[in-house]
């Protein structure tokens, strides 16, 4: 280090200018051959003749000395100046020390004589007297800083201080030349004693900071090669004493215009200042890791302060650059003396290369100064400064490569932490941008993961459920579970999660499993931590549960499961705290719902307990987690598995768990509980009516019930609430009790209007809600009895037209709704047919047309995908009547009628069985045998089904294929199958089929069983004609086909009639007795058809010979007998 | 502005060469030309152009307006004017922040000189450089808006670097609270920030204004009212938008002069602290420990930091009792764990 003080020049300046005396004893002259000497580097040589002119000048004894001894101190000063170059610096100090302490310098004759001297003539050498207390101090800081490799010796900087301070005690006093005065040299002494007080071999830290104020006292700004030395000094001691950290900004702070200059000043520094800066940031890092915010706060005003100081690189380059065309890179450097500063041309170029070497390398410093703050302000809690300084990288350094190592480019990296800090600000949009950018292959090994981690914490927020397990498989790639066991979780659990979200149960169980029993879920050293173990075992183990319970339906063993693991999780986190145990509710939810549905597998006591640990979980809840989301619905569970119990004297506890779950379901927020209290009303509704509370009476019940119509409209309905129509519904059926017509209007409107809005609501939303149908029939149900039974008014047909087809509110083009309508008049219209086919008067006829036409308008004008199901099964069986009794349009009827099934078909929801059915029918009637094949594999299902309603009308039709294809066979068993089922059929069906199953028993050969069917038809129901006529006939034709003849003998008591004897007597039997009856007269047409029929082949056997042989020989034996 | 100046030239430290042969200097080509400008109290100046013996010979030398001047420099090696003294006090003044003084001086040496403004390194062009970033650090933007529009030199004669300034300065003089031309003065921001972004010449300094000036304009955008009494969901995107550019303007300065940066930070603190759910969530953050803090809102946290680091790090000498409130929620989890790994 290598420090030129102005005194230097001075004397130079001074040497330049004294005026030749003469060759032989002129002491000018001889200065002038020192110096010559010394431009030529003979510094011995010089020294010599230093040492000859002070063996002489400086002697006062001698003439000459006498004479000329006001010139010794110039020489003085000369020689110690080159002893101190010669790394003399005890030889430099003794001359600067014999200069400022000899007395004979002092005598004022001597010190006039000097004032002769041109250029000097002010004060003489009198300065030098000073400047040599200074001048000696400043040879032992050198001495001890080092100069050209020589020097270092630490201990000098002890020696240097009082010499320095003595010098600044004169300034101080005013004691110095007024040279030195108009110097203002103060602030740098002050600068060289707080380096050297910091420097020695112990350091005085607090002298030192003493001095550190006074830094700023200057009156001027300190040089460069003064201050920016000193500076490093600072910072270098800080850099080994974190705790002196902040005398760097202190240093800056107290002198700024020291510091703030001009960018080409400071370019010999940026080096150094941008290390320090780094060093201070780490600083700060560390202090934060330590806990040692002071220092932290410290580091990072000190990495402020010097960043602050450095200029942007391309700034100092172009500064530097202007410095080299202003003065020229060769030659003399130029001084510009008001500013005090020197333009060294050549030393600037030489700067300039350096930095554009840092430009071109994509290595700008300021870009690292922007990255490191970032770094800190992220750690200091800051994301959104950290997020602007990264911003600010990419936008104006995007090529930046790393410092060090391979010089990587950094913008992957750069692009990872600005995604990530996007995210923690809340803008995700920029986040997923810029996270969309990243190569993978740029950011490192570490980042790598950083990337697949964020990559799935972000398709899992983004509920990409798809996307989260190869995400979550990549970060798993290589990844080892022991060293690495919070990522391994994660992902793992990712996983996990992705999978329960995409309902496969069957993974989630898998991996659910896996992970649990990992043994990474445990706390350790080097493993998680408690907290993180808290974190996922929980949760895992409810994923696991819920999994199994969703695959309980397909095997009901894991519900077992599913409670097996339950147990477990209420073993392992007993706690009710949910501070520490937030999974719990859940977990004792799940359990209910668990043992819920697992009930009905078992044998009946299992069930039972089942329940009974269900409510005691259900207690649990209500006990300790009132506040808790699943409190409500757990509340609605117990309230309907108490209502749906056998022991009636909890029922009124049910009613009390529903109000508790409408109470708490009301107070979530956000109208989160608003369905589950929407399910709870309708219940309390439906059920509290029936269990009066102990000492209500019926007006108070009433009031209460009335109360929960009222929460539920007044706080829970909405457009589109799953219970509103029921409860409308509800609300108008009960209102026919209350014999109020107030009331009962108040409702009827009610439930119109719940009507119209939710017709509006599906309407809107494109979507069909079969509630709406039903709402819609018992609203028509409920009206028709209400104006009977409160207004006394029989509806007609046509009143009931005018309600229905003047329904305000419903949109026309809502064809759901509008078929929904005009099925409900099409059933009025039906039931006003029956009962007036009951009542006999009149004729149907008209009705019976206006029903047909009415049909027919409805199947053109509504497409099958627009109504519901009920009404294609109902539009679908109309053509298929049609298609029964047509012969020339039955196969249009057909096909017509298998759209509206097919479309139920399709949809797959409800009366899936009556569209098979109708299919089936339909398809049956082809003339194309593919089409009855196929009619008989859609019959094939149904006729197993359980149901005797489905079975039933199956079996029927079935068989009916069976006679028409005259598979007889077949058609037994079909009505053989049928008539065992009990139940699903009307009499008249069975007594059919058993018409038919004779027929079959007959035609495939059985005519013995066929007879016998015909008899059992015949005998039990020998009033009905229309069956018992058509067995006769059957028995009849039967006994004269098989025509058996008569055998054994009367008197032995074996005689058996013959078969045409006996198919003639039955017919004549039953012909008289139905005659004796008096039944006859009342017969219709149809019956009175099938009657004749046996009356005539009754006449016709009797004409037979063998018949009346039989007879007479019957009637002969008899009378034989009698006598 | 076409000044007539007189330049001299002297040789020689202690006399001068009696005036004679100028035009024989001048064909004579002349390697190096040091010249010290001198501003006298008459409004004519004088202007003595040296040259050392050292390097060469000077003679007089009389010139009516600056571009003979100019093309005169032109014929050195070396053409170098001294810094006159009261442009060294003016700078000195400036980079002792005194700004109100350096401020003053600034203005006088630029017009002073302003006759020279098309010579290199001329003292009128640097004090008018030194004078924009003067008023920027004021925060004082009619001044600049004047410093700006009565900048001395032509454009043709400044670097890229300082021509991005004067553009930058006269963006930033246009900071206003004013709704009306938000949207204009954005756009304006917008597009010279695109263009700065490329341009290596822009120094942090001067894209520290551009993103002050985009966040000023952002800011405008939000009705008064609301930054007083908490920004509605409708203008919560625009007022992020505000804070990332004020955060911008901050992180740009790398610690360098940080009038403005702390007044960008401020600003992006009260916008943090008047966020939608900041507000109503103040009064639940009681008791703040690591899972207090993870909990709350992400703006909350913002908030807090920048209030803690402007109080502690940036600006202490801000008088605000919303930072001195939000600063006290101040939570650091890394100082958090050690802590507790200390118990």
């Amino acid at each position: 280090m290598k420090i030129t003080t102005p005194f230097s020049m001075i004397l130079a300046l001074a040497v330049f200018g004294t005026p030749l005396v003469s060759q032989a004893q002129d002491p000018a002259a001889e200065f002038k051959v020192v110096r010559q000497l010394l431009a030529e580097k003979k510094a011995a040589d010089a020294l010599k003749r230093i040492d000859q002119v002070l063996a002489v000048y400086g002697n006062p004894n001698s003439r000459v000395g006498k004479q000329f001894a006001y010139f010794a101190p110039f020489f003085l000063w000369q020689k110690g100046g080159v002893l101190c170059d010669m790394g003399d610096f005890d030889g430099a100090c003794a001359a600067y020390k014999e200069l400022a302490s000899n007395p004979m310098y002092k005598e004022r004759v001597m010190i006039d004589k000097s004032k002769q001297l041109p250029g000097w003539n002010d004060e003489g050498y009198a300065p030098l007297l000073t400047m040599a207390v200074f001048q000696e101090g400043m040879t032992r800081y050198q001495q001890a800083s080092g100069v050209d490799g020589k020097g270092g010796k630490q201990e000098a900087y002890e020696q240097c201080i009082p010499l320095l301070e003595e010098y600044l005690k004169l300034y101080r006093a005013g004691k110095v030349s007024q040279r030195e005065k108009k110097m203002k040299l103060d602030g740098r002494v002050g600068v060289l004693l707080l380096q050297a007080y910091l420097l020695k071999p112990q350091p005085d830290f607090d002298k030192a900071s003493s001095y550190m104020g006074r830094v700023g006292d200057a009156k001027s700004s300190l040089p460069d090669d003064i201050v920016m030395p000193a500076l490093n000094t600072v910072m270098r001691v800080a850099s080994d004493n974190p705790q002196y950290i902040q005398w760097v900004s202190k240093m800056i702070d107290a002198s700024p215009g020291s510091f703030h200059v001009a960018p080409h000043r400071l370019a010999p520094y940026i080096g150094n200042l941008f290390n320090f800066g780094l060093r201070s940031v780490r600083l700060t890092e560390d202090s934060l890791k330590a806990g040692n915010m002071d220092q932290a706060l410290a580091g990072l005003r000190t990495a402020n302060a010097i960043f602050g100081i450095m200029p942007d690189t391309v700034e100092a380059r172009d500064s530097l650059h202007s410095v080299v065309e202003l003065v020229g890179s060769s030659g003399r450097p130029v001084e510009d003396k008001n500013m005090g500063i020197t333009y060294a041309g050549q030393r600037s170029a030489g700067y300039e290369k350096r930095l554009n070497e840092l430009i071109e390398g994509k290595t700008e410093l300021e870009a690292y100064t922007m990255l490191s703050l970032a770094n800190v302000a992220m750690r200091m809690g800051s994301n959104r400064l950290a997020k602007a300084g990264i911003k600010l990288v990419l936008e104006r350094y995007p090529h930046l490569r790393q410092q060090g190592g391979e010089k990587k480019e950094m913008r992957d990296l750069n692009y990872l932490q600005y995604s990530q800090l996007c995210r923690a600000t809340g803008d995700e949009a920029t986040a997923l941008k810029y996270e969309d950018k990243i190569d993978p292959g740029n950011v490192g090994d570490g980042n790598k993961n950083v990337v697949a981690i964020n990559k799935m914490i972000r398709f899992t927020k983004e509920k990409q459920w798809e996307q989260v397990i190869p995400a979550a498989d990549e970060v798993l790639s290589g990844l080892d579970k022991e060293t690495d066991a919070l990522n391994y979780v994660g992902a793992c659990f990712s996983k996990i999660a992705a999978n329960y979200y995409l309902a496969r149960m069957e993974e989630v169980v898998k991996e659910g499993t896996a992970l649990l029993k990992s043994g990474v879920l445990t706390p350790k050293a080097g493993g998680l931590t408690q907290e993180q173990v808290l974190n996922y075992e929980p949760q895992t183990m409810y994923f696991v549960m819920d999994a199994y319970k969703e695959l309980g339906a397909k095997d009901p063993e894991n519900y077992d499961k599913a409670m097996d693991i339950a147990d477990a999780f209420m073993q392992k986190y007993p706690s009710i705290d949910l501070q520490e145990n937030s999974m719990a509710p859940n977990v004792y939810f799940d359990a209910i719902t668990v043992l819920l549905k697992r009930r009905g597998h078992g044998n009946e006591n299992a069930d039972k307990a089942d329940l009974k640990k269900a409510l005691r979980y259900c207690d649990v809840i209500a006990k300790n987690w009132k506040e808790h989301e699943v409190y409500p619905t757990s509340r609605l569970l117990a309230g309907s598995i108490l209502i749906n119990g056998d022991d009636d004297s909890v029922k009124p506890q049910g009613i009390d768990a529903l109000e508790e779950c409408v109470a708490a379901a009301l107070k979530q927020e956000n109208g989160k509980g608003k369905s589950v209290a929407s399910n709870a009303l309708f219940w309390l509704a439906s059920f509290a009516p029936e269990y009066p509370r102990e000492g209500e009476d019926a007006a108070a019940l009433a009031a209460r019930v009335k109360g929960y119509f009222d929460t539920y409209w007044k706080n829970v309905d909405s457009e589109g609430d799953a219970y509103a129509l029921q409860m409308a519904s509800l609300q108008l059926s009960r209102s026919l009790e209350t014999k109020d017509p107030a009331v009962y209007e108040a409702a009827l409107a009610k439930d119109r209007e719940v009507i119209v809005r939710e017709a509006a609501f599906n309407f809107k939303n494109d979507q069909h809600n079969p509630e709406l149908e039903r709402t819609i029939n018992s609203y028509v149900e409920s009206y028709v009895n209400g104006e009977k039974e409160l207004h006394g008014k029989e509806l007609t047909l046509e009143e009931k037209r005018q309600h229905l087809t003047n329904f305000p509110g419903i949109d026309p083009k809502d064809k759901y709704t509008n078929a929904i309508l005009r099925m409900a008049l099409l059933n009025s219209m039906r039931e006003a047919l029956t009962s007036a086919k009951r009542a006999g008067k009149g004729s149907t006829k008209a009705l019976e047309k206006e029903i047909d036409d009415e049909l027919r308008n409805m199947r053109n004008d509504f497409k099958p995908e627009d109504i519901t199901n009920f009404i294609c099964v109902q539009i679908g069986n109309f053509g298929l009547d049609k298609a029964r009794i047509s012969t020339d349009s039955r196969q249009e009827f057909v096909q017509s009628a298998l759209a509206y099934f097919k479309q139920v078909r399709d949809r797959g929801t409800d009366y899936q069985n009556e569209a098979a059915l109708g299919m089936a029918q339909a398809l049956s009637l082809s003339q194309d045998a593919a089409d009855r094949q196929k009619a008989r594999e859609l019959y094939s299902p149904l006729t197993s089904a359980q149901d005797p309603a489905v079975a039933g009308p199956a079996l029927i039709g079935l068989t009916d294929l069976n006679m028409n294809e005259q598979k007889y066979q077949e058609a037994v068993e079909s009505a053989g199958k049928f008539m065992n089922i009990r139940g699903g059929s009307t009499p008249r069906e069975r007594l059919e089929m058993m018409l038919k199953l004779a027929e079959a028993y007959c035609a495939s050969g059985k005519v013995q069983e066929g007879i016998q069917t015909y008899v059992n038809l015949y005998s039990q129901n020998r009033g009905n004609i229309s069956f018992s006529a058509p067995a006769v006939e059957g028995i009849m034709t039967q006994l004269w086909k098989r025509n058996t003849p008569a055998s054994g003998d009367r008197l032995k008591n074996t005689f058996k009639q013959s078969d045409h004897w006996r198919a003639w007597n039955t017919g004549r039997d039953y012909v008289t007795q139905i005659r004796r009856s008096g039944i006859e007269q009342k017969m219709s047409p149809d019956e009175r058809d099938a009657f004749n029929r046996v009356v005539s082949l009754v006449g016709e056997y009797e004409k037979d010979a063998g018949v009346q042989r039989e007879e007479k020989e019957k009637n002969d034996f008899q009378s034989k007998l009698s006598k | 502005m076409k000044t007539k100046h007189v330049l001299i030239l002297f040789s020689g430290l202690l006399a001068a060469l009696p005036p004679s042969s100028a035009q024989e200097q001048q064909v004579s080509a002349p390697t190096a030309l040091i010249v010290q400008l001198q501003s006298g109290k008459s409004k004519a100046h004088r202007t003595r152009i040296m040259a050392p013996p050292t390097i060469e010979k000077g003679a007089f030398l009389n010139m009516v307006d600056e571009q003979p001047v100019l093309d005169n420099a032109k014929n050195y090696k070396l053409f170098f004017i001294e810094s006159p003294k009261d442009l060294a006090e003016a700078l000195r003044a400036y980079s002792n922040d005194d700004l109100d003084g350096a401020k003053r001086r600034l203005a006088r040496v630029r017009s002073t000189y302003a006759g020279f403004a098309g010579l290199p390194n001329n003292p009128a062009t640097t004090a008018a450089l030194t004078e924009l970033s003067c008023n920027a650090r004021s925060l004082d933007w009619s001044g600049l808006g004047k410093a700006a529009a009565g900048f001395p030199t032509p454009k043709k004669m400044l670097d890229a670097s300082d021509r991005a300034k004067v553009a930058a300065a006269g963006i930033l003089s246009k900071v206003s609270d004013d709704p009306a031309t938000a949207e204009e003065r954005k756009k304006e921001a917008e597009a010279a920030i695109d263009s700065a972004a490329k341009s290596p010449d822009v120094t942090s300094e001067v894209y520290t204004w551009l993103k002050y000036a985009l966040g000023r304009a952002l800011a405008s955008k939000i009705p008064a009212a609301e930054l007083q009494q908490g920004i509605s969901k409708e203008h919560e995107q625009i007022a992020s938008l505000a804070v990332d550019a004020y955060c911008e303007a901050a992180a740009s300065a790398h610690g360098r002069f940080m009038e403005i940066p702390a007044d960008a930070m401020h600003r992006a603190f009260s916008i943090l602290w008047a966020m939608p759910g900041v507000r109503g969530y103040v009064p639940k953050a009681r008791n703040m420990d690591k899972k207090v803090w993870n909990a709350a809102p992400y703006n909350f946290r913002d908030a807090v930091s920048l209030a803690y680091l402007l109080r502690n790090v940036y600006a202490p000498q801000l008088k605000d009792d919303n930072i001195t409130k939000a600063a006290s929620y101040y939570f650091n989890e890394q100082l958090n764990a050690k802590h507790a790994a200390r118990k």
